[in-house]
This record gives structure tokens, sequence and C-alpha cells, in this order.
């Protein structure tokens, strides 16, 4: 799996979008997008030989309480069920591997809890736990970032605004 | 404590009046332009509700202070197009080639009078000293901005308070934009 930085995506086969506290899994040939990470984070998982993928867009690295409203909010209790949803549906967990991108400060004031830092640290412990190894990251920084996930090319594309688009 | 009070409280339906006159007037004197501030809403919701509803997916200019006293965040949200008239009324530049640099200095000074007036007049409310942190321009999604002022209050918090401030200007469409503030400490 590539994860490659873009100015620009162009998709050119189906996209499913991940909204925040949500996940898609999908099999090739699709895209698995999810849009403007600010402080939160994407979690790609893939098996290259079924090339079957998901993508979690968590917002926050664990829940106050054991068992929350919405699990997939949280980087802890998210990669379980997904990881147990990919492998209902044929992925198998000795070939899965992953990706993390997002975990920006994107306003330094309010970044007193260091929220990015926290959900990608939460993200590499609990892949580390079930042994999935990830093979790429593009995480922290200042600004969000947008992420676009080939199945079919096993490629990450990754675009983040531009800052000078005032005046130039 | 009466400078810890929830500025929620301190900007109550019957106070408010007088604080949206003074941010009225200051960003009038600034811009030379007929300026309405008003509250749009005051709510109290979800923390995925928030970010849901302030987030249409556009680039936009933030510029953001921290209210240190209260741990309150204030915040003015503009688009690009907005932005970028703000700066050139206040260089008085409009036909000349501007920078970025410029543009966000400029941005920067429009925050420091729109909080500043807010600092005064919420510390004559408080009866106390009301400080606010250096204004930070970014320019990013709105949904990125607004989930980085949010999550860090949705890990001790299940609902979140909220006050929307819209700022218009009678006409120019460009200069409509809105303030949010969100106490740090909050419901």
């Amino acid at each position: 799996m590539m994860l490659v930085k873009v100015e620009k995506f162009f998709p050119n086969k189906q996209m499913i979008t991940v909204s925040i506290g949500d996940y898609k899994i999908a099999s090739n040939p699709k895209i698995l997008a999810t849009y403007a990470l600010g402080s939160c984070v994407a979690i790609i998982l893939y098996d290259r030989f079924e090339r079957i993928g998901a993508l979690i867009h968590a917002m926050l690295p664990e829940p106050k309480i054991s068992r929350p409203d919405n699990p997939m909010k949280y980087v802890r209790t998210s990669i379980p069920i997904v990881l147990s949803e990919l492998i209902k549906k044929g992925a198998s967990k000795h070939r899965l591997i992953s990706a993390l991108i997002g975990g920006a400060n994107v306003l330094k004031y309010a970044s007193s809890m260091n929220i990015g830092d926290r959900n990608v640290k939460a993200a590499r412990e609990v892949l580390r736990e079930k042994g999935i190894p990830i093979v790429a990251e593009d995480v922290g920084g200042t600004v969000s970032r947008s992420v676009f996930f080939d199945l079919e090319a096993a490629t990450i594309f990754v675009t983040s605004p531009r800052r000078k688009v005032l005046f130039g | 404590m009466r400078g810890k009070k929830n500025l929620m409280l301190l900007v109550s339906e019957s106070a408010s009046k007088g604080l949206c006159e003074r941010i009225s007037n200051s960003i009038s004197e600034l811009t030379g332009l007929p300026i309405k501030v008003s509250i749009k809403s005051r709510a109290k919701k979800a923390p995925e509700e928030i970010i849901a509803s302030l987030s249409r997916n556009e680039l936009i200019v933030a510029i953001y202070s921290l209210i240190e006293e209260q741990k309150t965040h204030v915040i003015l949200l503009l688009s690009v197009s907005g932005a970028r008239r703000i700066s050139e009324i206040l260089l008085l530049q409009a036909d000349m080639e501007l920078s970025d640099e410029e543009a966000l200095d400029a941005l920067r000074e429009f925050g420091n009078i729109v909080f500043g007036t807010l600092a005064s007049e919420l510390s004559r409310k408080v009866g106390g000293k009301v400080t606010y942190t250096i204004p930070e321009v970014v320019i990013d999604y709105d949904v990125a901005i607004i989930e980085s002022l949010i999550a860090p209050l949705a890990m001790v918090k299940d609902i979140i308070e909220i006050l929307e401030f819209s700022i218009t200007s009678g006409g120019d469409e460009e200069l409509d934009f809105d303030m949010l503030m969100i106490p740090g400490d909050n419901v």
C-alpha cells in the first residue's frame, strides 16, 4: 500500500464517502474517501490478496465510558469492530496492513489537549496489539487532510488545502 | 470568583443587545460599512451535531482567540472572498496587489478589534479582567476547524453549549460571516 500526496484528486471509479464517527468497507474497484481531517484520524485496513479494505474516521482516542453510544467515534473501540467486520467479509487478519492519516493541530490554542497526537498514539497502540503492521503514515502538522483510498491500485491519495489562497 | 463565570450566562438574551451593538459599531467604524451583529442561535448539542450543523465542507478563513480567564473559544468564520474584501478595506489598497502575508496581518488586526471590543464589554459585565490570546488566522476547511475546536470538549462532555452570532453588512454579500463563542468549561 502506497501513500501519495497530491494537490488535487480526480476520482476515476465509484467513491464511497466516510463521515466523522463512521466507517465503510469496500471491495475493489472502488475508492474510500473522507474529507478534511483536522485532529481526527483516518485508519485504513487493507487485505492485499482479497483487495478488500476499510476506512474509519475516528474523532477521539477513547470513550469516557466502557459502552459508548457510537463506538465508531473512538479509535480504541472502532478498530476491533471494523477488524471483525472485515474478517466476516473475507479478509484474512494475517494479511491485513494498515495506514494512518490525520491527527493535525489546526488551531494552536485549541490544541492544548493534543487530541490529534493522542488519536495517532491510540491508533498505533491498538494496531500493534492486533498485530497489524502500519505501512504508511501521514500524521501531525497543522493542516487538514482529505483521504482517497483506491482499493484497486492499493494507493492512498492525500490532499491538503493550499494556505496561500487570499492573494496568492 | 466573578471572573470565572460562564460567559454564556453573561451573554444572556437581555444582556446580549449591548454586546452586539458594541461589536457592530467597532466593525462599522473600521470598515466604513453598516454592520449588524445579532445572536443567530444558542444551542446545546452533541459534538457531532455541532460539527455537522456548522460545516459545509468549504475552505474558509477563521480568526480565532481564547478568552483566557473564562477559557472561552471565540472564532470568526469568513468566506475566502469575505476575508479578502476585509483585508482590502483595512489596507485601503483595493487597486493594488496585496500579498497573503499583508492580508493575514490585516485579518489579525481585524480579530484584535472584534475580540478587544468583546473582551472590554465582557469585562464590564464581569467586573474584572478579561484578556484574550493574540488572534490566530487559519485558512482551512470549516469541518477541520470546527472539529479541532469541539474535539477537546467532546473528550469530557457529551453535550456542548455554543453561541452563534451573525454579522451582516447590509447589502454586501461578501461581508456576511459568523462568530462562535464556545465556553471551555462547558455545560
